[in-house]
């Protein structure tokens, strides 16, 4: 292939991804890193009294063994409710998935079609191989699923491989199937579908009621870096009752409510509901009292009244949660420490400046099975402040061959800053070190981001 | 004025398409052509042919985004006239570094064309980016689409060029990995 036909074929990428790059607002929310918009905490102050005087309210109910307390009148909190003017209830019909469809973001989560229905990526976890059951077929990546009838065009989000039914739960709803970067993908049915109730989703499809037990959450969206939070044991009860509320509240689709409703200023939180077995589900908490669940081919909406999400959101306010990671899965230093092909070669420490950003593996899985086979290559991402770019990223060499076309292969015993030094001052951008006889380690050696008494460093660490 | 009057204005063949065209979407073009050319003379030639090309195309067409329309053809003519640059001599040191980058991961063998192949291709980078963090699409659609500089997009995105470069080294090289693994043979 030459340059220019990559060049050309770029320029027929999906219209939303080339317009979402050219946001020209500069948001921080773009800006990783940053810590996004300015607190947002002046907004629930009201809500706090409010939300504190219902907490008292229901705490004083059950201390009296009284009734339910009678709506708090006046509410005037972040969550707005208005009243929606359409039915309540979403049928969601086949789906024809075409190229330009407004809900083609929504795909941006893997996708697989089964038994003619699409099924959308609700959760993924590490070590959820425990949870797949039995095998129900495999999944080529292609149109073959679908019929031609259905104006299908086959989405970036398409899994292939070999997926299997999920213990506990009926493969006419759920599914999963294990991906090479070590996790399992667990994807619901997202179509053909009539969802009236809360209960539609979570109960029957995503089994939460008897299975959640704990909230992570962050302010606003994901993009605005908002740190993560989880609740703490004692709290779920507020959760677990929240979930129970969703179940019996009605179910809308967006075009009951005004535009601009959903839009990213209007969202309040980003919550991940965590069941016992390992799966997160995430959704999204709106001004308007409504939490939208991504996993559908249509966007529907969970709408509670402020009443009902007052406890909840006392708790989120008042600073109730724990500081946690991020429920997106990321490996530790540790886990690559433990792969059982790059681990003997992964630093036993960092040098001091510098810090964990991200450690992605690379799996081949086995058909039948779905189990990962041995890891194939592995990238170790570090950072100090301001600064993205060095990394350490173990393959086997005939795959890392090519890598290395600005740089050089040193043998161990040819390391020394010296000989860094002299690759940086001929630009050389990549140095590799051959740790065995088929693996290379290699790293970026551009003086602006490491010096060569540091890459020097870094690489001694991996040798054994 | 909204899209759907412009291309109205293009269907009743009226004139006054071109300067609504401009008004809107003028800038945007010649950022476009002025990241691959270089050149601002040649860049506003590129978005005066653009305007043409929109004028001969439309009718029959009824573009869904009018901009990314005009971008796609802006960006073509451009790299046509780059290379018609480069093969006339005219100037031997015309680089377009956006370009220039996929040589890394391309054999430069041409590949036998066909629609089949492109649309095979077109997918597979769909599905590619679309596996991506938002954060790491917008850099590599904002250097391999708009044909950004480093600068440019490390500036956007408050990281050093050097950060960038790196970012982007990774993108492609996981791109050609991920493109051989689909039986595209780069």
């Amino acid at each position: 292939m030459t340059k220019e036909e990559l060049w050309k074929a770029i320029e027929s990428v999906d219209d939303d991804l080339v317009e979402a790059a050219d946001d020209r607002k500069g948001s921080s929310a773009e800006k990783t890193g940053s810590s996004g918009p300015a607190s947002k905490r002046h907004l629930f102050k009201p809500l706090l009294a409010a939300a504190a005087c219902v907490v008292l309210i229901a705490a004083g109910w059950l201390v009296l063994g009284g009734r339910r307390p009678a709506p708090v009148p006046d509410f005037d909190n972040p969550i707005q409710r208005t009243e929606p003017q359409m039915e309540q209830g979403v049928v969601l019909d086949h789906t024809p998935v075409t190229k330009n469809a407004f809900y083609t973001a929504d795909f941006a989560r893997l996708l697989l079609v089964y038994k003619e229905h699409v099924y959308v990526e609700a959760s993924r976890m590490f070590r959820g191989n425990e949870l797949m059951g039995e095998r129900l077929g495999y999944i080529s990546e292609s149109i073959d699923e679908w019929t031609m009838r259905d104006d299908f065009v086959e989405q970036g989000g398409i899994v292939s491989g070999d997926f299997f039914a999920v213990k506990g739960f009926s493969p006419d709803l759920m599914v999963a199937m294990p991906v090479r970067s070590g996790e399992v993908v667990f994807l619901v049915r997202a179509e053909d579908l009539i969802l009236s109730k809360g209960a539609d989703i979570l109960e029957n499809i995503l089994h939460l009621g008897s299975r959640a037990e704990g909230l992570i959450y962050a302010k606003g969206s994901l993009s605005q870096n908002e740190p993560f939070f989880k609740l703490e044991d004692s709290q779920i009860s507020v959760v677990k009752d929240l979930i129970a509320s969703l179940d019996r509240a009605a179910v809308y689709s967006w075009k009951a409510f005004e535009e601009g409703e959903f839009s990213g200023e209007n969202l309040l939180y980003t919550l991940y509901f965590t069941c016992s077995d390992g799966m997160t589900f995430h959704g999204s908490l709106y001004r308007n009292g409504c939490l939208s669940l991504p996993y559908l081919t249509r966007p529907v909406y969970i709408l509670l009244s402020p009443e009902e999400w007052a406890p909840l959101l006392y708790l989120l306010e008042t600073g109730a949660g724990k500081a946690c990671e991020s429920p997106n899965l990321t490996l530790s230093l540790a886990d690559a420490r433990n792969d059982p092909v790059f681990g003997a070669f992964v630093p036993e420490s960092l040098p001091e400046d510098l810090h964990l950003g991200s450690v992605s593996v690379s799996y081949e899985i086995e058909p039948g099975t779905g189990a990962f086979m041995p890891a194939r290559s592995m990238v170790i991402e570090l950072e100090r402040e301001n600064l993205q770019g060095i990394s350490l990223e173990y393959g086997y060499r005939e795959d890392y061959i090519r890598n290395i076309r600005h740089g050089v292969v040193l043998q161990p015993e040819d390391l020394t800053a010296e000989a860094i030094r002299e690759l940086q001052e001929k630009h050389s951008y990549f140095l590799g070190l051959a740790l065995s006889n088929n693996l290379l380690v290699q790293t970026y050696i551009d003086p602006e981001i490491i010096t060569a008494e540091e890459a020097y460093d870094l690489f001694m660490r991996t040798i054994r | 004025m909204e899209d759907k009057a412009i291309i109205g204005l293009y269907w009743a063949r009226s004139e006054e398409a071109i300067p609504r065209t401009e008004e809107k979407y003028g800038s945007w073009c010649r950022r476009i052509a002025y990241n691959i050319l270089r050149n601002e003379e040649d860049s506003e030639e590129a978005v005066n042919d653009t305007y043409l090309q929109a004028w001969q195309s439309i009718p029959p067409a009824r573009p869904e985004r009018l901009k990314l329309y005009l971008g796609r053809i802006t960006r073509n003519l451009s790299l046509n006239r780059l290379k018609y640059r480069q093969a006339s001599k005219r100037d031997e040191r015309i680089t377009f570094p956006a370009l220039d980058d996929l040589s890394d991961i391309v054999s430069g063998k041409p590949q036998p064309e066909g629609e089949l192949f492109r649309k095979e291709l077109v997918q597979a980078l769909n599905g590619y980016l679309r596996n991506l963090p938002s954060y790491k699409r917008n850099v590599f659609l904002r250097r391999y689409w708009y044909g950004d500089s480093v600068k440019t997009i490390a500036d956007h995105f408050g990281k050093k060029e050097g950060t960038i470069s790196v970012l982007l080294h990774r993108l492609r090289t996981e791109l050609a990995r991920y493109l051989t693994e689909r039986g595209i043979d780069v």
